[in-house]
């Protein structure tokens, strides 16, 4: 029985702020859902739930098979079902079945009758009736307008029932992350990562934000050294909800800012009279607003300008969620941030990249950090050094940075860095990524000419 | 730049704003007082007046006419027009406007320039400072004296500049209507309440007006600071209510100005700034322990976060997230007990090997020895439980911290572990994984006690942070793929192995303290997180039953699991806009029906799914 349960957790801000009751009715939850391949037995409770199912949602059963259940997620679960109608229809969603007719010799006769033996299976997503029409509507309207993407799961079709809302989306098979993510070679790290940012890039064109990257919603058959990005139910049009951040001043503007700030003041006038700056307060019954954006995400695999609210947030968040991946498969550690809530994710963010950066990413954004955790370093850590140590490589006598580390690990690394840059502004884009020398090159290590 | 102002002059409040009423009141009376009708124009409009043309006094005559100097005194006056002529016609409004976004362009070349001419002039300054409370005195004084101009303890001739909190007297040779202007409408009451009544010829303002000495009201000067101190203008009009701001802040008595609201608002964010200081107001909560504090730098939301962790004995044993001990495929941020267990018996291996030797020396000495490792069992636990807490929660954890000063007296350190302490967890953590395993010698009480200690408190770290902190936290006896149910009978054989030992290994009693600390989370958990809370604690509880009824439960857990129930599922309806506890109790509530049906709620999506409908295939 592979179900995964996801926690299923709804705004889990613990910050003091209001905004928690916005955000549990916005679509800034946690979105999981394994979808993990086999049938095996079935759980009498997963039975139960797709009986039920298909006893509720209208002539489904003349439609497909249900089998098993193989995700549940915040907003929906996702069963594996066989296609019943899978022949009165065009499936140019098909990969599988068009290869087939390209390859095979044989007669359509023949082929007919190997369909028919042949069961073809498809993913019914069943979207919770508690979800609104407004967010089925946007998750679908995405999908449809991604259909051409090759590394993005197609949507066959959706139906409603009353309240009840499916989408019909291809079977994909695929292993568990867990089962490969630390036996990858170089070069199925980058076979993985290709396929991942040509789907990235593809939701980008379209100026669409996924918002919730992760391995669970990137399904990957190694063996076919094939991935589709799958769940787009946080996924937005970018720029919606945009307002005006700091980060969106040029540096020297937003440097002014800081300096003619409330608290700059606060310091000089300290400075200037000599009294000590008081231990930082805040007030009890706080009745300002609160800082509001679209938190939606993943814990562990949210950027930084997500964790500090940032109003205008872009595709890049994108960006820092596939180079949190890509630190997953150098580290062969997952997750690699535990990040019970925006507060942890933060703190261990600043292990890594130290305060001074820290400090910067929060003037970026127009905020002040003060902290005085002390296991926290004012410099951090260098990527390489956590590499190596993620992978009990570091010598008491390490001779220098990044020794110890084969030259595939080092530019990978170096490309993990510009994807995971605390700046959105100055991180690199899905196109770069894909044209970055790191990702460009053949096993042999070639640089391949692009296409 | 006045896409920027304008939704600030449109502020609602500043309708209601005691600004505006103490503009319109003060106003009134102060035409009383001086027998005007007071008919003519709204108080309003001659406050701006009055402060246009006080400002021109202050514009270096050489460039009075020249429009570039003047373009941020009109700036200012517009700006604090705006803010006050809510009531104004609209077309005096659009005006302002209008010349707002004439002098946009020369405003920052004017600020300098003014600031330029003033940072020259300041040094010839000689100051007088009437009716000043002590404070704000000494504080405006410490400002001039930077600028380089002199305070003048006595009023003489010499003085060039009198600043006051009073009202200034009319300039002897004007005749204008508007004059009663001048008049600063916010300390009329100041006036009224001035000890010292106004003699005419002794009072120092009005020989000052004789003297031809320039007469400042204080706020004037304040601003003037402000602005001198600050850099370069960026945005003449944010910069104007900033750095008002500013000087409020410094300035303990508010001034009546246009920046009323705001410092109102930043006295309750920051309490008042006349006050100490270096104590803590008593509405504020002050970051006592180790902090992290991420805030607004002009103080206009909320904390982004906030998190005050009580300060630890040492800081590896802190709650915040830092590098821990992990092997391969863990989270390095979660205690990997693993990885602890390893270390632990390196150091009984130790403990064994001292032993021996003392054993070798004397009888009686070993007895001794045998005692000190297992003084070291609650400290090792009680850094384990630490992870516990990293649940989040809206406050401090203090009854946990209490509990753990009760029930796990810290021992002294024993001083073989020295060698990683100093270091930075990282790097003592990685000399832990390359030693390797460790080496065992002899099966004794001591060693194995140590191992229960940690076989107890996988369960919980492992367990708590996996299953129901981090459902993606990996562990190598938990996969992702593994029912609720699979992974609660795994449990449940962990907690056999565990439990039982672990009650003569130590005493009882500190196991139910600590459960009881575990469970004990007094302040309920913020709503959203509740339900994470509660699966955390559900999966607590059966840990924290007593032995007698747990073992009974082991009975019963396999039959429990044949009948088909489901848990309620609680969550929240978008569609209802309702929390619920059951989610399918929810779907059939009358409300969720009536909304299902009604088509009106789909006729939107409706109309996407005929889009996507999925083609037939061509007959051939």
């Amino acid at each position: 029985m592979l179900v995964h349960e996801d926690d299923v957790k709804r705004g889990d801000s613990t910050e003091v702020e209001t905004d928690e009751l916005e955000e549990s009715m916005g679509p800034l939850e946690e979105s999981g859902g394994t979808v993990s391949e086999g049938d095996g037995e079935m759980d009498d409770l997963v039975a139960d739930d797709i009986a039920r199912f298909e006893a509720s949602f209208k002539n489904i059963t003349q439609r497909y098979r249900l089998i098993n259940r193989i995700g549940e997620g915040t907003f929906s679960t996702v069963y594996k079902a066989e296609d019943l109608l899978y022949d009165h229809y065009q499936n140019d969603w098909d990969l599988e079945a068009n290869k087939e007719n390209r390859d095979s010799d044989s007669s359509a006769v023949k082929q007919s009758l190997v369909r028919q033996q042949k069961p073809r299976y498809v993913a019914i997503k069943k979207i919770y009736v508690t979800s609104s029409p407004l967010r089925i509507l946007n998750e679908l309207e995405l999908l449809h307008d991604l259909r051409s993407s090759p590394n993005v799961c197609p949507l066959i079709t959706a139906f409603r029932h009353q309240d009840q809302v499916i989408a019909i989306l291809p079977y994909f098979q695929h292993k568990d992350f867990r089962d490969y993510y630390r036996d990858f070679s170089m070069d199925e790290i980058r076979d993985y990562l290709r396929n991942l940012f040509s789907a990235v890039k593809s939701v980008h064109d379209a100026d669409i934000i996924h918002r919730d990257i992760k391995p669970t919603n990137f399904l990957y058959s190694p063996s076919q050294r094939h991935g589709v990005l799958v769940d787009f139910g946080l996924a937005e049009r970018e720029g919606t909800d945009y307002h005006h951040c700091q980060c969106c001043y040029e540096q020297e503007e937003r440097a002014r800012k800081v300096q003619s700030s409330v608290y700059a003041r606060k310091l000089d006038a300290a400075r200037t009279s000599n009294v000590p700056l008081p231990k930082p307060s805040y007030p009890k019954d706080d009745q300002r607003p609160s800082r509001r954006a679209n938190r939606a995400g993943t814990r562990g695999f949210r950027a930084p300008e997500v964790l500090l609210k940032c109003t205008a947030q872009s595709c890049l968040i994108d960006i820092w969620s596939c180079g949190i991946i890509l630190l997953t498969f150098l580290s062969k550690r997952f997750p690699f941030f535990h990040s019970a809530d925006d507060i942890d994710a933060f703190i261990e963010l600043s292990c890594i990249f130290g305060k001074q950066k820290m400090k910067q990413v929060a003037f970026l954004h127009g905020q002040i950090l003060q902290t005085n955790i002390p296991s926290m370093t004012e410099t951090g850590h260098s990527w390489e050094k956590i590499i190596l140590w993620c992978t009990g490589r570091n010598k008491k006598s390490a001779e220098g940075p990044g020794e110890g580390l084969s030259e595939d690990e080092k530019e990978a690394i170096n490309f993990m860095r510009a994807c995971l840059n605390l700046h959105p502004g100055n991180r690199i884009s899905a196109e770069e990524c894909l044209e970055h020398p790191y990702l460009n090159r053949t096993e042999s290590g070639s640089t391949t000419v692009a296409a | 730049m006045t896409s920027r102002r304008a939704p600030l002059a449109n502020v609602p409040q500043a309708v209601n704003s005691p600004f505006r009423n103490g503009v319109v009141g003060s106003g009134k009376r102060s035409n009383a007082h001086l027998g005007h009708g007071g008919q003519g124009q709204p108080p309003a409009k001659k406050q701006v007046i009055e402060l246009s043309d006080d400002d021109t006094e202050n514009v270096d005559p050489r460039k009075r006419n020249g429009v570039p100097p003047t373009a941020f005194e009109q700036k200012l006056a517009a700006a604090r027009e705006k803010k006050v002529a809510v009531q104004q016609p609209t077309t005096q409004q659009a005006n302002t406007e209008r010349t707002q976004k004439d002098l946009a362009a020369d405003d920052v070349d004017a600020v300098r320039q003014w600031q330029r001419y003033y940072r020259r002039q300041f040094p010839t300054f000689v100051i007088y400072f009437d009716n000043l409370p002590d404070d704000v005195r000494s504080r405006t004084l410490r400002q001039i004296l930077l600028l380089g101009a002199r305070e003048e303890k006595f009023f003489s001739k010499s003085v060039t500049h009198v600043i006051t909190t009073r009202q200034i007297p009319p300039e002897l040779t004007s005749t204008s209507p508007d004059e009663d202007g001048r008049y600063d409408v916010g300390h009329v009451t100041h006036n009224e309440d001035a000890r010292k009544p106004i003699s005419h010829g002794s009072d120092i303002l009005t020989r000052a007006r004789h003297l031809g000495i320039k007469i400042w009201a204080l706020e004037k000067l304040q601003r003037m600071l402000s602005l001198l101190e600050a850099g370069a203008a960026d945005d003449v009009g944010v910069s104007v209510t900033r750095s008002q701001v500013a000087a409020n802040k410094v300035a303990p008595k508010p001034t009546k100005d246009a920046d009323l609201e705001q410092l109102l608002r930043n006295e309750k964010i920051t309490g008042p700034t006349d006050r100490d200081m270096t104590v803590a107001a008593q509405d504020m909560c002050v970051l006592q322990g180790i902090y992290i504090y991420i805030h607004d730098m002009n103080e206009q939301t909320r904390p982004v976060m906030v998190r005050d962790y009580t300060k630890p004995k040492e800081k590896e044993a802190g709650k915040w997230p830092q590098f821990r001990l992990t092997g391969e495929g863990r989270c390095p941020f979660v205690d990997d007990p693993q990885m602890r267990k390893k270390v632990v018996q390196e150091q009984a291996a130790r403990a064994q090997d001292e032993l021996a030797a003392v054993q070798r020396q004397t009888r009686t000495a070993s007895t001794q020895q045998v005692a000190k490792p297992a003084a070291n069992l609650p400290r090792v636990l009680s850094e384990q439980q630490t992870n516990l807490r990293r649940s989040p929660r809206k406050l401090d954890s203090k009854p946990l911290a209490q509990a753990d000063a009760a029930a796990a007296p810290q021992p002294a350190k024993p001083s073989r572990q020295s060698s990683t302490q100093g270091m930075l967890p990282l790097f003592g953590s990685a000399q832990h994984s390359l030693r390797g395993t460790p080496r065992m010698i002899g099966g004794e009480p001591v060693a194995s006690g140590m191992q229960h200690s940690n076989i107890t408190s996988a369960i919980r770290s492992q367990y708590i942070s996996s299953t129901a902190i981090s459902s993606t936290a990996p562990g190598a006896n938990f996969r992702v793929g593994d029912s609720k149910e699979v992974s609660a009978l795994k449990r449940k054989v962990l907690e056999r192995g565990a439990s039982v030992p672990s009650n003569h290994s130590m005493p009882s009693s500190y196991m139910n303290d600590m459960r009881a600390a575990i469970n004990n989370d007094r302040d309920p958990p913020p709503r959203a997180a509740k339900r994470k809370a509660q699966e955390t604690l559900g999966v607590l509880y059966e840990d924290a039953e007593d032995g007698s009824r747990a073992s009974k439960q082991r009975k019963q857990a396999p039959k429990r699991q044949k009948p088909i129930e489901r848990d309620p599922k609680p969550g929240y309806c978008e569609n209802c806009r309702d929390k619920f506890d059951d989610f399918d109790e929810h779907c059939l509530s009358r409300k969720h029906r009536k909304f299902a049906l009604a088509q009106e709620n789909w006729a939107e999506l409706d109309a996407l799914l005929t889009h996507l409908k999925r083609p037939h295939k061509v007959v051939q």
